[in-house]
């Protein structure tokens, strides 16, 4: 009987009606939307490795003679992609973070009980927090 | 007049200051990154490289790590000190490291050029002198950085005093590392 409940709570919380009240015609839940973005995303970085041909057409050591030149830009490329790729992802991870927080609180509403948190003060007794004139 | 906070924002779960400085060290790490690949790319290129333990005096660098690593120990236990006087108990230690590590530096500059080791020597002199001068001149900012929140903590807020000490703190594990990565790189390799 629980089952069944159950089952009928699924079905009336997924059913077309409820959908559209919660995410109006023609617009895409925001879990949807996100995972669209990554599969364009991931489509977009994997291209290349369907066309080796214009992937190879690296206007710096394309077609060069292979020496110790051409061995040093590709290190020297490598060394700099690498690092770039780790600040961007360090930057992507701070906006999915702040994405998922600004949701998070969208949702949740305010609670007037709680002790705002203070950050720089929160390891520091009696420390007053507040906003502080410059 | 923008006002300053140092609450922890809710949409961002860090204070304004934290914030802003990751945003520093990232264009930091940009600035050194561009400067390492330039150095793969010339030793990688280069028919000859020397070994930085040949060219180098290998005891200044190691001098240098310590007073580094004391100088960021110093910075770091800064972080969790009731402003003002455990502040400026901490900072002044550390600023004084850091001039410590420009005095050794400018003393294995000084041995090097006698020795006619300067930048127009090799290709590998000059990287060496634009990373470490570089690296220097990060030392010497964090010095004045270091003597400007000592000069501050007793006019502002505490807490203003402690966000700006948890900024250095995270700028000066940055600044060790940097060294840490040019110690392998041009003394040990």
């Amino acid at each position: 009987m629980t089952r069944l409940t159950n089952l009928t709570s699924l079905t009336r919380a997924t059913s077309p009606a409820r959908c559209a009240s919660v995410h109006p015609v023609g617009e895409r839940p925001p879990a949807r939307r996100r995972r669209t973005a990554v599969r364009i995303a991931a489509l977009a970085v994997a291209l290349p490795a369907f066309v080796p041909a214009a992937a190879f057409a690296c206007p710096i050591c394309f077609q060069a003679e292979e020496n110790a030149v051409t061995d040093g830009v590709q290190v020297a490329v490598v060394v700099l992609v690498a690092i770039t790729a780790a600040v961007l992802a360090g930057c992507a991870t701070f906006l999915v973070r702040f994405l998922r927080r600004s949701a998070a609180l969208d949702e949740v509403p305010p609670d007037t009980n709680r002790a705002p948190r203070t950050g720089a003060l929160d390891h520091v007794a009696g420390a007053a927090p507040g906003p502080v004139p410059r | 007049m923008i006002p300053y906070t140092v609450e922890r924002r809710a949409d961002t779960g860090v204070t304004n200051v934290t914030l802003g400085i990751w945003l520093f060290l990232a264009s930091e790490v940009m600035l050194f990154g561009a400067l390492f690949s330039a150095y793969a790319l010339l030793r990688t290129a280069a028919p000859a490289w020397p070994s930085g333990r040949d060219v180098l005096d290998l005891r200044f660098a190691l001098a240098n790590t310590v007073v580094l690593l004391a100088l960021g120990w110093f910075v770091w236990r800064a972080r969790t000190a009731a402003p003002p006087a455990g502040t400026r108990r901490r900072l002044w230690p550390a600023a004084a490291l850091g001039l410590a590590f420009l005095v050794v530096k400018s003393l294995e500059y000084r041995g090097e050029i006698t020795a006619g080791l300067v930048p127009a020597t090799s290709t590998f002199l000059a990287t060496y002198f634009v990373l470490t001068g570089l690296h220097a001149l990060h030392v010497a900012a964090g010095i004045v950085a270091n003597l400007w929140v000592v000069a501050g903590a007793g006019r502002v807020p505490p807490a203003m005093t402690l966000g700006r000490t948890a900024a250095l703190s995270l700028y000066w594990m940055f600044v060790d590392v940097v060294w840490i990565v040019m110690l392998v790189l041009l003394y040990l390799s």
